[in-house]
């Protein structure tokens, strides 16, 4: 129902683990195929995946002002509730940390919608012109033919790996996002500071 | 002796295999059966068929009737073949011209008054029938999102004898125009949510790419906020993708409101659903 729009996922530890499962099919191939004794449906369900979760069970983890009580065991098992395979498959995550009072009081108002509209919808015709399909969709021989960085970021890249100990999906994954970023900046090759944007968003230190 | 066939549609997840109405009027005791793999509301179509047929000021043939819904091997389901298959019996027992009937398709459930209630999915079975090069019979309140596939004849009834006088040739139906028109709708803006502007960024970077997200943060910090704001920032559906969304969204018991039209869809579905509930099925497949 969700295709072409986002699926929200609030609290993702507390789903079933066979619920988040069937979600992996879908991420993948953006269809959805129902077989059943009677008959078989296939739905499109190229659907945006957004998930949120608290980092412990107590949901404080990490906050400024330290009122986290939860064991590091409490901690690793309430993150171990998520596969690895299922965390595999999602490019950017990100920490969202509680807003401090002088920022809420802040008056400024941020940036609209709009503007970051027209620059996503920039960023997306990009990618259509170049390879017929959003990055995200990418596999892996169209990333090294579309995404491929230069020397400098090639250097990072393995440096990352070795260090973050990535799978080879984790691999592609970030050289996609990476792609991504250089395309909001107008860029025609994927840079060091993008490849850097792109490990920065998939920190093993997050989860 | 009568026999009339008019063709309507059946629903199969997204696609609507084509379905032909077989109307005979045989003589002998006069009964009512309907064959072809009915399910229970097809099978009550007996009794509002007769009732509308009734009121609408006709005859309603005592003589044997059978009505075959092909291919036998196909689940039909819903109230979407009453409309179909009153318009056959009044053909076979030439009440009705049968001359415009092949050039049409037909779904409708029909109240006992005769008028023509709403159906679900009529947005794919439009895009068929239209590709079939056939103009599509439908309840006025379907017609409209039906008139979302670019070019197809849609053409919206109020009740029954509408449909006769139009297949008569007395008063044709006219045709349902296109209203929607495209113009994006509202989303929650990005700048009601204060500071995070890491967490913005990295938004920014998913709606680009089509990349999925996973947001870690404390209670409060602002994770939902940011999430119902998404929609907001990905690119305005392109036409496929917003007739996909929308004979999806058709296909669900609530229907298609036109005000979504290009509006991109946002699901929060609670931690506690299942699998099932989550990606569909059910013995006759449906979308979650």
């Amino acid at each position: 129902m969700a295709h072409a729009g986002v699926l929200f996922l609030d609290e993702l530890p507390e789903f079933d683990r066979n619920v988040l499962e069937v979600l992996r099919e879908p991420l993948e191939s953006g269809v959805i195929s129902i077989s059943r004794a009677a008959r078989q449906a296939r739905f499109p369900a190229r659907f945006q995946l957004v998930a949120a979760m608290n980092p412990c069970p107590c949901g404080y983890f990490g906050h400024f002002d330290g009122r986290c009580r939860c064991t590091p065991d409490q901690v690793a098992r309430y993150r171990q509730r998520l596969s690895g395979p299922l965390l595999d498959r999602i490019d950017l995550r990100i920490e969202v940390p509680a807003v401090p009072e002088a920022a809420l009081t802040d008056r400024t108002i941020g940036e609209t919608s709009a503007v970051v509209r027209q620059r996503v919808t920039a960023a997306r015709d990009r990618q259509l012109a170049r390879q017929r399909k959003p990055n995200g969709q990418l596999d892996p021989a169209e990333i090294d033919r579309h995404a491929a960085p230069d020397a400098k970021g090639q250097a990072l890249l393995s440096r990352a790996l070795e260090q973050l100990g990535l799978s080879a999906r984790g691999y592609h994954r970030i050289l996609k996002v990476a792609r991504t970023v250089a395309d909001l900046a107008g860029a025609e090759t994927v840079l060091a500071n993008h490849v850097a944007e792109a490990i920065q968003y998939r920190r093993p230190a997050a989860i | 002796m009568g026999l009339a066939v008019l063709r309507s549609r059946a629903l199969a997840g997204m696609d609507a295999p084509p379905v032909a109405v077989e109307v005979h009027l045989a003589n002998g005791l006069p009964s009512f059966t309907i064959v072809g793999l009915p399910d229970t509301e097809v099978k009550e179509a007996k009794d509002r068929v007769r009732a509308a047929i009734q009121n609408c000021g006709f005859e309603f043939p005592a003589r044997r009737i059978t009505v075959n819904l092909a291919p036998a091997d196909l689940p039909k389901e819903s109230g979407r073949f009453d409309l179909p298959i009153a318009l056959g019996i009044l053909a076979a027992s030439k009440q009705i011209p049968d001359g415009l009937l092949d050039r049409h398709e037909f779904a409708g459930e029909l109240a006992l008054t005769g008028a023509l209630r709403p159906v679900r999915g009529a947005l794919a079975m439009t895009f068929r029938a239209h590709h079939d090069g056939r103009a599509f019979v439908l309840p006025s309140a379907s017609a409209p999102e039906a008139a979302l596939v670019p070019g197809a004849q849609v053409l919206g009834a109020g009740t029954l004898l509408e449909v006769c006088a139009h297949l008569s040739g007395v008063e044709p139906l006219s045709q349902t125009q296109r209203t929607a028109d495209g113009i994006d709708g509202h989303y929650p803006d990005l700048a009601d949510v204060k500071g995070q502007a890491q967490a913005k960024r990295a938004l920014e970077v998913a709606a680009a790419g089509h990349h999925a997200v996973l947001m870690i943060g404390p209670p409060g910090s602002g994770k939902t906020m940011l999430a119902e704001r998404f929609p907001g920032l990905l690119p305005p559906m392109t036409e496929t993708e917003a007739l996909e969304s929308a004979a999806m969204q058709s296909l669900a018991p609530g229907g298609f409101d036109l005000q979504r039209w290009k509006r991109r869809p946002y699901r929060a579905p609670h931690h506690t659903a299942s699998a099932v509930a989550l990606v569909g099925g059910g013995a006759q497949p449906a979308a979650g």
